[in-house]
């Protein structure tokens, strides 16, 4: 495998429902070996953009590339390369877990049964037992262990764990942290869980409204989401302050919201005649909170 | 406010379902006025042709009416509650109550709407003991369904075959007590058995349902003979593991399990019928190509529904292309070619069930007399050579027919799936009932200028050329979209197949001692069942593209 081509390339991603966007000019890239994560509210476009690279969704413009390849003209060549769980695992309920996992081998050149029944066994599900009768974690279980045994090059996770235990929780995560630790492999987690995504990921996709807000390493997002309270007598443009995407405003005090170097940023106000009051470091829930658009959640960070 | 909870149950009951109550009720009457005003005018139509279709939705919708009343939904899997309002077991109701308002209230109703039709409507008219009778059956049958329906059996398959038996064992009884002669079929006292038999044994079977969807699996009898099973050894899930090479095999089995077992299974019901009653000499004074002709026309008919189902189990629900099917590592051509395998393979499986069936009905019959009459009435006027000729083409157009009408329907689930049924849903069931309407037109137009079409026929017509070249034209502007999907060696080698049938019946037509109008027509009629035949290996990969990539 060529390791310098991205995993995933998006360029101009755009595609809309009813003349609504649900991704809006995307350009993203994704390089290999890392632990991606996507976090956004509902309807951000999450699930849209994994179902462009699976090749469920055809690029209305722009165009999606995987693995160097369009999903779309080549989904088995694709697909082949790609363990995907989704939140809603549509599994057929009538096999038994050893006929999924037979079912499921016989896709993959790569797959390992015994890695398969190992994983099987790890998981604590009995192979005789039939899907539908599995609760709603043990299929997630399934699931996973079926998106990991051809050893992926890429291990897609569209909110996994979304309503499960939080044993089935860490049984995804480890299960991510297996996929990162072999070769290296790549892993996307779309999820709602912000603790998980900041335990996993290495590099962090905020989506809102369709675009993407920001695509930083982990490490950055952070070191420089800061919440920063001042008083200041004259009026603040603070649209042209470098790295501040939101702020609120009672009388003279501010609250500003940055991704920024926080040193230059404070210089800066202070030059301006503000006076700091506060400055402290948001945890990846308040950044993820601050960065909604709906201002009710604002206000309550606020 | 009511004063019981028997009244209460009735009313929710009715409440819940008015509008498919209504909307099943008007379905005869409706279909009554659509016959006296359409079906009379075709000049195919037998007299009193409008009789028996009618009698026939008559039986539809009763059957129609049972289901609404014992919300029984056959095609739901393992967790197979349906739509029964489950807080009913919640209520301060005695069991026996809850198990009898559905059998009650159904039974009473659908007995009075088909007592009344069949008084008032068809002219049938039966004394109060043949009433009371019908009425008897009818309640016998909502019984089983009630008790098919309250979680009993968890397994669809066997609540289905279940469920047709008891239905075939009813209706002979009915028809053994209804019959003027005493010693018909079952005779009256044996009739009069089986029916109190499916009527109690129904009764208890409901009842005891209700008790085990209020205590939870107390008396969870599949589950107990399950571990039994399992214990012994004597049948284990490990052991039919299928040995899958690849992924293309996996996808085939995968069809087949879901989707390929449906009309194999209707056509070995059909056909237990027949090769009972060869087992019995009461009918057999009956002419033997009979049976065998209305297994036949029954086949003909409900193989092209089934086409549906090779798309989607429940017709009611969603498409099977669902992340699960549409993730996995296969190219759309190869999804597409399991299904088309599938609706081909199961087609031929049933029908070497149903002429397994015929070849042993007819070869037990005492009775060929008349079916040996036809063979030398045909072997006269065509030879030897063109008797076969003529049974082996009329073979091919009725199953490439058939065949075919079962993948259009099943492009058509497809198609609606594609385009977003719940938005276009109506419109497409609109565009294809006046499509169908509009064919039935022209055929009725075409038989009734047959004479003056065949002349027509004889001359040469250029404007004939018109549907090769919309095909040339379609197969043109779809070229690059097969060239994608890696089809066009596949598809040419189809074509060269289905082409050489074409050209073995097209030789047996001009073998046949017909006028040259007739030959024409034939002709054309063999390539119009050709192209038909072709056409889903063109539609189902664009179909399936078109669910799998939005």
């Amino acid at each position: 495998m060529d390791r310098q081509i991205p995993i995933i390339d998006i360029q101009h991603l755009t595609r809309r429902f009813n003349g609504k966007a649900a991704l809006d000019d995307v350009t993203i890239q994704f390089p290999r070996g890392h632990v991606f994560g996507i976090v956004g509210e509902n309807g951000a476009g999450k699930t849209t953009l994994i179902k462009h690279f699976l090749g469920l969704y055809r690029a209305q413009q722009g165009s999606v590339s995987v693995f160097g390849m369009d999903p779309v003209r080549h989904p088995k060549e694709v697909l082949s390369r790609i363990g995907y769980l989704s939140e809603q695992p549509d599994f057929p309920e009538w096999m038994t877990v050893a006929q999924f996992m037979n079912y499921m081998g016989a896709f993959y050149a790569n797959w390992d049964a015994k890695y398969a029944a190992r994983l099987v066994e790890e998981v604590n599900v009995d192979p005789n037992k039939k899907i539908g009768e599995l609760s709603k974690g043990q299929q997630a279980r399934v699931g996973l262990c079926a998106a990991q045994a051809h050893r992926p090059e890429l291990l897609v996770l569209d909110e996994p764990s979304s309503g499960l235990d939080p044993v089935a929780r860490n049984e995804i995560l480890a299960a991510v942290i297996r996929t990162v630790v072999e070769d290296g492999r790549s892993v996307l987690l779309s999820s709602h869980l912000l603790d998980e995504v900041q335990r996993v990921c290495d590099h962090l996709l905020f989506f809102s409204e369709g675009r993407v807000l920001l695509s930083e390493s982990m490490e950055a997002v952070l070191e420089k989401h800061y919440q920063i309270s001042l008083r200041i007598a004259a009026s603040l443009a603070w649209q042209s302050l470098p790295g501040v995407f939101k702020a609120t405003q009672d009388g003279a005090e501010w609250q500003l919201f940055c991704f920024a170097d926080i040193g230059q940023l404070t210089n800066l106000l202070e030059q301006q005649g503000a006076q700091i009051l506060d400055q402290r470091r948001l945890s990846l829930n308040e950044a993820f909170l601050a960065r909604s658009p709906q201002r009710h959640i604002l206000s309550e960070v606020a | 406010m009511y004063r019981a909870p028997a009244a209460a149950l009735t009313a929710e009951l009715f409440g819940k379902n008015r509008w498919a109550i209504i909307g099943t009720t008007l379905i005869p009457p409706v279909a009554w006025f659509a016959g006296k005003a359409y079906l009379g005018k075709l000049p195919i139509a037998p007299v009193g042709a409008a009789t028996p279709i009618s009698l026939l939705i008559l039986m539809g919708c009763a059957l129609q009416l049972a289901l609404i009343f014992a919300y029984v939904d056959l095609t739901a899997g393992s967790k197979m509650s349906g739509g029964f309002p489950k807080h009913i077991l919640l209520l301060p109701a005695p069991t026996w109550l809850l198990a009898l308002v559905p059998i009650v209230a159904g039974g009473s109703f659908t007995s009075g709407f088909v007592l009344l039709w069949l008084h008032y409507v068809s002219g049938v008219h039966f004394s109060w003991m043949q009433q009371l009778i019908i009425a008897a059956a009818i309640a016998s049958l909502m019984c089983w369904l009630q008790a098919m329906s309250w979680e009993l059996l968890p397994s669809r398959a066997m609540r289905i075959v279940l469920l047709t038996v008891v239905a075939i064992v009813a209706v002979l009884s009915v028809v053994s007590l209804l019959a003027n002669e005493s010693d018909n079929l079952f005779g009256r006292t044996w009739g009069a058995v089986g029916l109190s038999v499916i009527t109690i044994s129904g009764l208890g079977l409901a009842y005891l349902a209700v008790i085990r969807s209020r205590r939870g699996d107390t008396l969870d009898f599949y589950v107990r003979i399950r571990r039994i099973l399992d214990s012994s050894g004597l049948w284990s899930r490990n052991t039919r593991l299928p040995a899958l090479a690849n992924g293309v095999a996996a996808q085939n089995w995968y069809e087949w399990r879901v989707y390929g077992r449906v009309l194999p299974t209707c056509m070995i019901i059909l056909g237990a019928g027949p090769l009972a009653s060869i087992a019995s000499a009461r009918i057999r004074h009956s002419p033997s190509f009979v049976l065998p002709a209305l297994l036949l026309f029954l086949f003909f008919l409900i193989a092209p529904l089934v086409g549906g189902a090779y798309v989607s189990k429940n017709l009611t629900r969603r498409v099977q292309m669902g992340l699960f099917g549409a993730t996995r590592p296969l190219s759309d051509i190869e999804i597409a070619f399991a299904k088309l395998r599938l609706a081909v393979k199961s087609y031929v499986l049933s029908l070497a069930i149903l002429f397994a069936v015929v070849v042993a009905f007819v070869l037990a019959s005492r009775n060929n007399a008349a079916l040996i009459s036809l063979w030398s009435r045909l072997t006269v006027w065509q030879g030897a050579m063109g008797a076969y000729l003529s049974l082996l083409l009329l073979l091919i157009v009725v199953t490439a027919t058939s065949w075919a009408a079962g993948a259009y329907f099943m492009s058509l689930q497809l198609f609606a799936e594609g385009v977003n049924r719940k938005k276009h849903g109506w419109k497409i069931s609109l565009g294809v009932t006046a499509l169908f309407f509009l064919l039935l037109d022209i055929g009725g137009r075409i038989y009734r200028a047959r004479d003056s079409a065949l002349a027509w026929l004889q001359s040469p017509h250029y404007e004939l050329l018109i549907p090769p070249v919309l095909l040339i034209a379609m197969a043109l502007c779809l070229l690059p979209r097969f060239r994608r999907l890696d089809t066009l060696r596949v598809l040419n080698r189809l074509a060269s197949g289905v082409g050489a049938v074409a050209a073995l019946c097209l030789f047996a037509v001009w073998q046949l001692n017909l006028a040259f109008g007739y030959q024409w027509a034939l002709s054309w009629l063999v390539v119009a069942v050709a192209l038909l035949t072709f056409i889903p290996y063109l539609l189902v990969p664009v179909l399936v593209d078109l669910n799998r990539h939005r």
